[in-house]
């Protein structure tokens, strides 16, 4: 090492000028060093960041890449190889954070400890003895200036002694802080040198290091590693390059195909209406009622699912129920002025949708495949061929054909020679019948073209007049008895049987013979397929109401009676063998006697696999009105020419109704005769009693027999 | 690779809302992907960003290693082995940087472009498809809306036409943009994987070249040059250590030993005075009048140089002259009673400065040395040995001992031998009594002035003499102007010294005893002041003759000067003795002592050349003779002292006859 200038100490004592000057030297040496040591340090400390920085910015990436496995993404569930990739180079990532994270503390303690420490230790240490000594300089000048006024007179010894003193203080301690400060100025000439060196040493060598790791970790498996990512990344963009032409051939194709199919309403000929959908989907207008007269057509997605009709709208994620179609009604409908509108009704009738349809076809398919889902052919094993088999039985059905014709000829005969055995028949002796009419043909049951009606407005209008005139024949002949009547009727019924069916009727029509049950099963293959056919769901629910004298159609919201049948006139009754829900009878509107006048018509209902229960009731309330009948005959018997006129006066329901009350009353009478001989109205309440015990202890046998 | 969600373009006419849902599911998928890979961008970005810092702060700090050279260091002796340190780390420095730099720019191309650019296009390219499609999904709602608010009635076939075909374009549109939507949607589920990795492997390969270039560029000799940088970083340590140690050593001692000199003025009674100093440093009080009557006292830094008085203030770098200490005079003064006064005046006599010392020591001191720099004693060989003999003179000269009276008494005993004695071999005895004559050649306590002014008393004098003259007549006087034009005339600088009175004048002895007086005078009263003026030399007069006023200060007659010479061991020095008549009829004796520049001899040929005029101008043909001769001076000077030694021992008669005829 050359020589170094120095700043002699033993100069310290004399303080000459050329002392200070070369002090001065020393101190703009120091100056200078002090700045480059702050520009140093400040560029050191920016490696230092940058170095922190790196390590922070390496180490959220590989964070980031780990977070990749918690991201929600919704598509690329089978995203492990992707995420395993991930994780491998994440891994990778996190070797390299922690290179660098050793770098920056090697940095922090081999390059920015040393440059700091000799920042704030030597060059402060510098500073302060630097304000040191010039304090000491500037005591020292105070206190000679005292001295050099002292006066030459021998007077103040003690003041002169203590201004020496002074002087002496000062000198020494400005002494003792100057070479403690030319001591230091002398060192900080080795001390710049290292540091300036030592930093830079330890920078260097953490650099080394940081390389060594590196190298170490980043090693051939690594290359390899990325080899097979890259192989993989090239494949994955060989594929979606493949797939990619694929969808653009796809794109080409479908644009020359779907063209046709841009038209709303296209052309019938080349789209031909199939009838035998099971299931559909497509978008509709739905009409909803926004106020007493207003409406909007919310354009919704539907599809069909099982029995079901679902809704969606665009937004929504899954569709909702929007109505249960098993057994429902469904027909075409003018609403609104607006093209391809039907309507859908539930199989109770409480809840009926209207919806518009895009195009003719579309509402053709509609309403057949809302027609074949009402059947629940879809719950067969082969919907299609069933549907295609239904829809050909339909088309039979509504189409006279020369075999028809022939059948119906040859059945004629045989039927109208057995009108007694018929009525007087219970269900066993309509199976025997069923056998023995195996060879009968189906055309002699049902005449061809026959009217059907559909819905329960026809019914109630056909036999509302009808009714009436029993009503008021019953009128007549009840007011010779007065109100008594009357509250017996309702006693009666209420008390002897009663018995309740949900059903929801389908249709009626009218029928040339009533004497064997096959009439019931083609009126109801005929009537299914009309409404099939004419695409009518809606069905009206309804109580079927089974007492000992009638049958009763009632409204279950209203709890008003639609429909009476007589029971004496319901002369077949029977369930389908196949379909056990759906039931019929046959209603004989004349005697046997006058059948030019008279005629039979079928009423055909549907229940909840409950049809045999209403077969067994309507049974049941025969017997009881046989059982009725034979006590009447036996206790007044001088009375039966007069029922027999009566009887031959009256045709058709009044003739029935009159016949009934009638024998009511006869009954009460005789009753009450031979216990006591008090006032009419107590007769008559003693009476009642008595009759119901008496039909309670039939009931139970006959409940017992059966 | 496994099987991918695809949405299918078969069923974008139908568009269900299953459709819909799952081209929300996508969406949701797309939206997803987005914010994950803006903030792997952000991340990606900040390590780009971290890693051009890094490159920027290793440039800077390669720069300012290397700024060390340009530092103007004011101490920078034994840098230029830590400068070509320096030079080699900012080297590396230089490489690590372009490593670093390399890494930067494949970050910037492997890593970040890839994820930008799928952001910018892909991501990008299925946003703005889902715009178009929604747009043309939102035309398709109204076009359906109007065309099913169609009528049953078959009028306005016509205009159910249109509507349809509205309807079939709007249609079209929404399946022709759903169709592109639905390819980029699953596309994307391709490029996704692809965006995920390929910035992913750039960073790696680029840390891969990284680490490799750099763990080569380390290994190669790096190792040796950090072994020699640690060993020079040691070595410093050690030296750095030893030279505090040493440091530390030398202010123990300085502490011991200075402990006595803190006191300003210690051992008044007895002081070690070093009188024979002929250069002094120190700190004085420079007096400086500031008004009429006030006055400021500066503490100010002294040395001499040479034979300068310089002032150093502290802050300057270098002291500056404020007074030329040469024939100066020094002496103690009283003012605004301060102790340890004392004032120095120029030679010129104008008003000098006012210092006062810090002890009765310095104060010694410093007009001791002031005083042996006036009389230029460091100019000579040996300046101590002078200084030491002058300082014993002086003090001889100034005490008065018994073998000062002894030595008084030969002198008479000598004067008269000579006198009886005649001849040139009588001349060889008078040398060898003319040492123990030296002491009676002049009285004791003889006043000695040190001011030009005694001079201008004795021209005063010389012009009553010319009153003599007068009764002669003024013809005289022209024709003796004429002859100093003419014949002889020159000029010498020199510098009075002093003048005194002494006995004879048949001696040169008398003129160098008379040298030692006045010198020794002036160095006891610290007289340093000295008036320079120029000897003219004709052959009639000596003329004292001021330099700048060009005025004659004094003149003295050329056939006064009765004796002169120039000191044997300093020729610089030159006297001669005037004989001038005195009012009461007998004849007073002064000595003149002079200063000149190593031209004594010169001056004393001169006189003796004019005095040969003066006895030649009788005789042309002899006045030719003695101008040819000239090589023979020293036999003329000779001739001419025999010559004044006859006449002295002439009758004063005789002696004016002589005046009478020149």
């Amino acid at each position: 090492m050359p020589g170094i200038d120095k700043l002699p100490i033993e100069e310290t004592l004399e303080d000459s000028p050329q002392t200070r000057s070369l002090l001065g030297v020393f101190e703009e040496d120091a100056t200078a060093i002090s700045n480059y040591m702050n520009q140093l340090y400040q560029a050191m400390h920016r490696i230092y960041d940058a170095q922190n920085e790196l390590s922070a910015a390496t180490h959220l990436t590989s964070k980031l890449l780990k977070e990749y496995e918690k991201q929600r993404f919704p598509l690329g569930g089978d995203d492990e190889v992707m995420s395993s990739t991930l994780q491998q180079f994440s891994k990778v990532i996190d070797e390299l954070s922690s290179c660098h994270a050793v770098l920056s503390t090697q940095l922090a303690d081999a390059m920015m400890f040393p440059i700091s420490q000799f920042k704030e230790r030597d060059l402060k240490e510098i500073l302060t003895l630097k304000e040191v000594f010039q304090i000491a300089s500037n005591d020292h000048d105070a206190a000679i200036n005292r001295y050099s006024r002292l006066s030459k007179k021998r007077e103040n010894d003690k003041v002169k002694y203590e201004v020496t003193e002074d002087v002496y203080t000062s000198r020494k301690k400005q002494h003792q802080t100057m070479m403690h400060y030319f001591c230091a100025l002398n060192t900080l000439q080795y001390k710049k040198k290292i540091a300036l060196l030592e930093p830079l040493l330890g920078y260097m060598q953490a650099q080394i290091s940081f390389f060594k790791m590196g190298s170490e970790n980043l090693n051939g498996q690594l290359e390899e590693f990325l080899a097979n990512i890259g192989t993989s990344v090239q494949n994955v963009r060989r594929e979606m390059d493949g797939d990619v032409e694929t969808m653009q051939q796809t794109i080409e194709d479908l644009e020359v195909a779907s063209d046709p199919l841009y038209l709303p309403d296209p052309d019938p000929t080349k789209f031909p209406v199939n009838r035998n959908l099971t299931r559909k989907a497509g978008y509709l207008n739905a009409r909803n009622k926004t106020g007493l007269v207003s409406s909007t057509w919310d354009r919704q997605f539907y599809f069909t699912q099982g029995g079901n009709l679902m809704s969606q709208a665009r937004g929504d994620v899954a569709g909702g129920l929007a109505m249960d179609i098993d057994n429902c009604s469904v027909m075409a409908v003018d609403c609104e002025d607006r093209r391809y509108c039907f309507q859908i009704t539930s199989f109770d009738g409480k809840k009926s949708s209207i919806l518009q349809a895009e195009s003719k076809k579309d509402h053709e398919e509609w309403i057949c495949t809302i027609n074949n889902i009402s059947k629940q052919i879809y719950l067969s094993e082969n919907p299609e061929e069933t549907a295609a088999r239904v829809n050909q039985s339909a088309l039979e059905a509504v189409t006279p054909s020369p075999s028809f014709q022939q059948r119906h000829e040859s059945l004629r005969p045989g039927g109208q020679s057995r009108p007694p055995t018929a009525r007087t028949s219970s269900s066993g002796s309509l199976g025997s019948e069923s056998t023995n009419l195996a060879a009968l043909s189906l055309d002699s049951l049902v005449a061809p073209d026959t009217p059907i009606q559909f819905d329960i407005i026809s019914p109630v209008c056909e036999d509302q007049p009808g009714q009436a005139k029993a009503f008021g024949q019953g009128g007549r002949r009840t007011n010779p008895f007065g109100e008594s009547g009357g509250s017996t009727k309702s006693e009666t019924e209420d008390s002897i049987l009663h018995q309740l069916f949900i059903v929801r009727f389908l249709g009626s029509m009218e029928v040339k013979s009533d004497d064997h049950p096959d009439v019931v099963y083609e009126t109801m293959r005929q009537i299914l397929a009309a409404r099939a056919i004419h695409n009518i769901f809606r069905m009206t629910e309804s109580h079927l109401l089974v007492t000992c004298d009638c049958l009763k159609l009632i409204d279950p919201q209203t709890q008003v009676t639609r429909l009476t049948f007589p029971l004496p006139y319901v002369v077949l009754y029977a369930t389908h063998q196949e379909n056990k829900r759906l039931f019929g009878f046959v209603l004989r509107t004349s005697g046997g006697r006058s059948e030019s006048n008279l005629s039979s018509v079928c009423y055909i209902f549907e229940s909840n696999n409950e049809g045999e229960k209403i077969c067994d009731s309507v049974g049941l309330a025969k017997q009881i009105a046989l059982h009725a009948e034979l006590v009447r005959i036996k206790a007044t018997f001088p009375r039966m020419s007069t029922l027999k006129h009566c009887n031959k006066s009256f045709h058709g329901v009044e003739d029935l109704a009159q016949w009934d009350l009638e024998e009511q009353s006869r009954l009460i009478a005789a009753s009450s005769r031979p216990s006591q001989s008090g006032s009419e109205g107590q007769l008559v309440l003693s009476s009642s009693q008595s009759e119901e015990s008496d039909l309670g202890e039939e009931g139970k046998k006959r409940e017992s027999e059966a | 690779m496994p099987a991918v969600d695809k949405l299918l373009l078969e069923e974008a006419l139908q568009d269900s809302p299953q459709t819909r849902s799952l081209l929300s599911v996508f969406e949701e998928d797309a939206g997803t992907l987005t914010d994950y890979t803006n903030q792997l961008l952000q991340a990606m970005q900040r390590v780009y960003g971290a890693q051009n810092e890094m490159c920027l702060a290793t440039q800077q700090l390669s720069r300012q290693l290397l700024a060390y050279e340009k530092q103007n260091f004011a101490l920078g002796k034994g840098d230029e082995e830590v400068i070509s340190t320096l030079h080699y780390f900012s080297k590396v420095m230089d490489e690590l940087n372009g490593l670093h730099s390399e890494l930067a720019k494949q970050l910037a191309d492997t890593m970040v472009l890839p994820v930008i650019q799928f952001r910018e296009k892909d991501l990008t390219e299925v946003s703005t498809l889902k715009d178009l499609f929604g747009l043309a999904s939102n035309e398709h709602d109204l076009s359906m809306a109007k065309y099913s608010r169609l009528p049953k009635r078959k009028e306005n076939e016509r205009v159910k036409t249109d509507v349809a075909k509205e309807v079939a374009a709007a249609r079209r549109k929404q399946h022709l943009s759903s169709l592109q939507y639905y390819c980029a949607l699953n596309a994307l589920q391709y490029r996704k994987r692809a965006a995920m990795m390929e910035p992913l492997i750039g960073f790696a390969h680029g840390q891969i070249n990284f680490f490799k270039k750099g763990a080569e560029m380390f290994s190669k000799s790096m190792d040796g040059f950090l072994s020699s940088v640690t060993d020079m970083v040691q070595s410093i340590q050690v030296e750095l250590e030893a030279e505090a140690d040493k440091m530390r050593v030398s202010q123990q001692e300085l502490l011991s030993v200075s402990e006595s000199v803190y006191t300003p003025d210690i051992d008044v009674a007895t002081p070690q005075i070093n009188r024979n100093l002929i250069q002094k440093t120190g700190y004085l009080n420079l007096r400086n009048k500031t008004g009429l009557v006030t006055t400021t006292w500066e503490r100010l830094y002294f040395f001499t140089q040479g034979g300068n008085l310089m002032c150093q203030p502290r802050g300057a770098v270098a002291g500056g002259l404020i007074q030329d200490l040469d024939n100066c005079s020094v002496m103690a003064v009283d003012c605004e009673d301060r102790r340890y006064c004392f004032q120095i005046s120029t030679p010129s006599g104008k008003p000098g400065i006012i210092l006062q010392a810090e002890s009765r020591k310095e104060y010694e001191e410093w007009i001791c040395a002031i005083n042996n720099i006036s009389r230029q004693i460091y100019l000579t060989d040996n300046p101590e040995a002078v200084a030491i003999k002058l300082n014993q003179t002086a003090l001889q000269a100034v005490t008065p001992i018994t073998s000062f009276g002894k030595k008084q008494e030969s002198f008479y005993f000598s004067q008269n031998i000579k006198n009886s004695d005649t001849g040139y071999v009588k001349i060889v005895p008078k040398a060898a009594a003319s040492i123990p004559e030296t002491e009676e050649l002049i009285a004791p306590g003889t006043p000695i002035q040190f001011d030009i002014v005694l001079p201008a008393t004795e021209f005063l004098d010389q012009n009553r003499g010319s009153r003599r003259i007068n009764p002669f007549g003024e013809t005289e006087d022209d024709s003796f102007p004429d002859a100093e034009d003419s014949l002889l005339q020159q000029m010498f600088i020199v510098r009075f010294l002093g003048s005194m009175a002494v006995k004879t004048d048949s001696t040169t002895e008398v003129i160098y005893e008379a040298m030692r007086q006045v010198l020794a005078a002036r160095a006891i009263h610290n007289i340093f002041r000295t008036t320079e003026s120029h000897l003219m030399v004709t052959s009639q007069t000596l003329r004292l003759i001021d330099p700048q006023t060009q005025v004659s200060r004094a003149c003295f007659e050329l056939t006064s000067v009765t004796q002169f010479a120039a000191h044997q061991e300093n020729k610089r020095l030159v006297g001669f003795v005037i004989r001038v008549p005195e009012s009461t009829g007998e004849e007073s004796l002064s000595t003149y002592i002079f200063e000149s520049n190593s031209e004594g001899e010169k001056i004393c040929y001169a006189i003796n050349l004019g005095k040969e005029i003066i006895e030649v101008q009788k005789d042309p043909e002899a006045l030719a003779r003695l101008m040819l001769s000239v090589p023979l001076t020293n036999d003329g000077k000779y001739v001419l002292l025999n010559d004044q030694a006859d006449d002295t021992g002439g009758s004063p008669s005789d002696h004016r006859g002589a005046e009478s005829e020149a």
